[in-house]
């Protein structure tokens, strides 16, 4: 019986030699990336890894406690302005970027202090509910330009780099991502991701471990902001423009969709799945207007084959395979009789030493 | 022992479900280090008054004493740590799609306040070597790399037993601890939960259908019967009474 690796359940491993191997080949790939795709296509991939760092912080929540947010473009789009207005005031990157982090994850913070009490289907109500308006009030403020946003963000020169050499735009954006991606690992893998795992199994036999199941939920959604806050922000400097689209609930589901697609248990689920609906609607919205029926059908195709995503694939074919010998005759995996529930036997009521009683002494 | 406070004192404790009494008034003292069994046909409010005392649910009137300590108004997952609850519930409480290991490392690491560490990854593997010497003792290692989820049902229950114990529990409350178990698991248990009792310090509460469980383990029980309390007593003196025996022999035979 092979078991689908779920976001933390490798903690308690040290990382290995093909996960070295992995990440080498990623720097190299990252590296010559310039090179590989030419200058006219980088904007794309820029967008593309800015969107894997964003459906990584999704994943926090949705995979790491389910905790179901459709609201977070609120705190993406938060991100883009804060670089959009620190840009305009020619604050270097990493303090713009930075601003972009707190404003996010301060935002994030009010709302999980706002949305305390509720969970599931009300907590993501509310969390949409919360960023349309903040949508709808953006859109009004004049000094944020309104509907047509904040045009013009330019990339201020660090350290003597010239950030209109697209390849060096890309570096800047793909070392942030990175720095992202580094961060939400440690935080998935470190005990209070297990926490937040466990609060995900089981929020109630979690509580009965002394676990404050609403305050963990709160920093999860905090950190997950924050997140969504530097991709935002990266998004501000790549896009040069930032327009209210960045906040809006489309913005929340698209990062939902690629989860989907790559899984929410894996920690590169949601990655493969930002490349891969990235590539496809690029591909596609150039190709036909019915891109989103299409996309729709992808969805549908793989939930259906593959529940947990794209990356468990290798589990269905393995789990087809061992079926497929089950049938041929050897016994069961421990896994399917585990399942089936047993029935308690507390319909049976008797008292010991019933004949005894009937002779006292 | 005397100069102990009670590990548990329930006074006069009244709770409601949409209209329904669950629990009538219930009064109730156990002394430090007992174990101590509640018994009662179903619907008699024992899973109520464990809710009651773990803190999962609010009496509508009347107040819950732990170690000397109201606690009526500490959320359940303070009481764990204020008071030292800890709790197996009656279907096993497990989180099924992580490790045996990892259920019980989770446990640990709540129980020693590493869990808000959110950098450190140590800690993590400090708790996995702590979790697998409380399988150990609940000689469920041959599993403990297994999802929780692929246990049987007597497996499950002492698993989490295990989480219950790394947790250094003052009280454990056991809701039903041999239900859907087999006859040999029944017997294992019953030595298990003898064996982490005799090592002293820990209060242990029951709740239990099986009735030689009952006698073989309990120094005093508590009858229960739609939300009040019959009496409470030794388990000869219980067994002798005969509005006991009317619950459990009437009843049997009016639902023959």
């Amino acid at each position: 019986m092979s078991s689908p690796r779920t976001a933390g359940l490798a903690v308690l491993r040290r990382p290995r030699a093909p996960a070295a191997a992995g990440l080498l080949t990623l720097g190299v790939l990252a590296i010559a990336w310039p090179q590989l795709v030419g200058s006219s296509a980088l904007f794309f991939w820029e967008t593309t890894v800015i969107a894997v760092l964003f459906a990584t912080s999704v994943n926090l929540l949705f995979g790491g406690g389910r905790i179901p947010s459709f609201g977070q473009a609120a705190f993406y789009g938060a991100g883009a302005y804060a670089v959009a207005e620190a840009a305009s005031r020619s604050w270097p990157v990493p303090l713009a970027l930075l601003l972009a982090v707190v404003v996010a994850g301060a935002l994030a913070m009010v709302t999980s202090l706002i949305t305390w009490r509720a969970a599931g289907l009300a907590f993501a109500m509310l969390t949409l509910a919360i960023a349309q308006a903040i949508y709808t009030l953006v859109v009004q403020v004049s000094w944020l330009g309104g509907y047509n946003g904040i045009p013009g963000i330019s990339v201020p020169a660090l350290a003597g780099i010239n950030f209109y050499n697209p390849a060096n735009l890309w570096y800047l954006d793909v070392v942030c991502v990175a720095i992202g991606m580094l961060v939400f690992w440690r935080v998935m893998h470190s005990p209070f991701g297990h926490t937040l795992n466990s609060i995900r199994e089981d929020p109630v036999r979690a509580a009965f471990l002394g676990v404050n199941i609403r305050a963990y939920r709160a920093v999860a959604f905090t950190i997950a902001g924050c997140g969504a806050g530097l991709a935002g922000g990266l998004f501000a400097y790549v896009n040069q423009v930032v327009t209210p689209d960045s906040l809006y609930w489309t913005q929340s589901a698209t990062p939902i969709i690629m989860l989907l697609l790559g899984g929410i248990t894996y920690y590169w689920g949601p990655a493969v799945g930002a490349v891969l609906l990235s590539a496809l609607l690029n591909y596609l919205t150039q190709a036909t207007t019915n891109y989103l029926l299409y996309i729709g059908l992808l969805l549908l195709a793989v939930l259906i084959v593959m529940p947990r995503g794209l990356l468990s694939l290798p589990t269905v074919v393995s789990d087809l395979w061992s079926r497929g010998r089950v049938a041929s005759g050897s016994r069961s995996s421990g896994a399917r009789t585990g399942l089936v529930p047993v029935g308690s036997s507390t319909d049976t009521v008797a008292m010991p030493g019933e004949q005894d009683q009937e002779n006292p002494p | 022992m005397s100069g102990d406070p009670s590990a548990v004192e329930v006074r006069g404790v009244v709770k409601r479900f949409a209209g329904n009494l669950a629990l009538d008034d219930v009064s109730l003292v156990i002394p430090a280090g007992q174990l101590h069994a509640i018994i009662g046909p179903n619907g008699a409010g024992k899973s109520t008054l464990f809710g009651v005392i773990a803190g999962e649910h609010r009496p509508d009137r009347g107040t819950v004493w732990v170690a000397g300590r109201d606690v009526t108004r500490i959320a359940a997952h303070r009481r764990v740590r204020a008071v030292g609850v800890a709790r197996a519930f009656q279907v096993a409480r497990i989180f099924p799609e992580m490790s045996v290991r990892q259920n019980v490392a989770a446990a640990v690491i709540a129980a020693n306040g590493s869990a808000r560490q959110f950098w450190r990854v140590k800690p993590l593997r400090v708790a996995s070597v702590v979790a697998d010497e409380a399988l150990e003792r609940l000689s469920l290692v041959p599993v403990a790399g297994r999802p929780a989820r692929a246990l049987s049902q007597g497996d499950r229950k002492r698993l989490e037993i295990a989480m219950a114990l790394v947790l250094r529990p003052r009280l454990l409350l056991l809701d039903e601890p041999t239900a859907g178990m087999s006859p040999e698991e029944t017997a294992a248990t019953v030595e298990l939960i003898r064996g982490i009792w005799s090592l002293g310090g820990l209060t242990v509460m029951l709740t239990e259908h099986d009735m030689q469980v009952v006698f073989d383990l309990a120094q005093q029980l508590t009858v229960m019967d739609r939300g009040h309390v019959l009496c409470s007593g030794e388990p000869e003196t219980i067994r002798g009474r005969d509005d006991v025996r009317e619950i459990y022999l009437g009843r049997a035979h009016g639902a023959a």
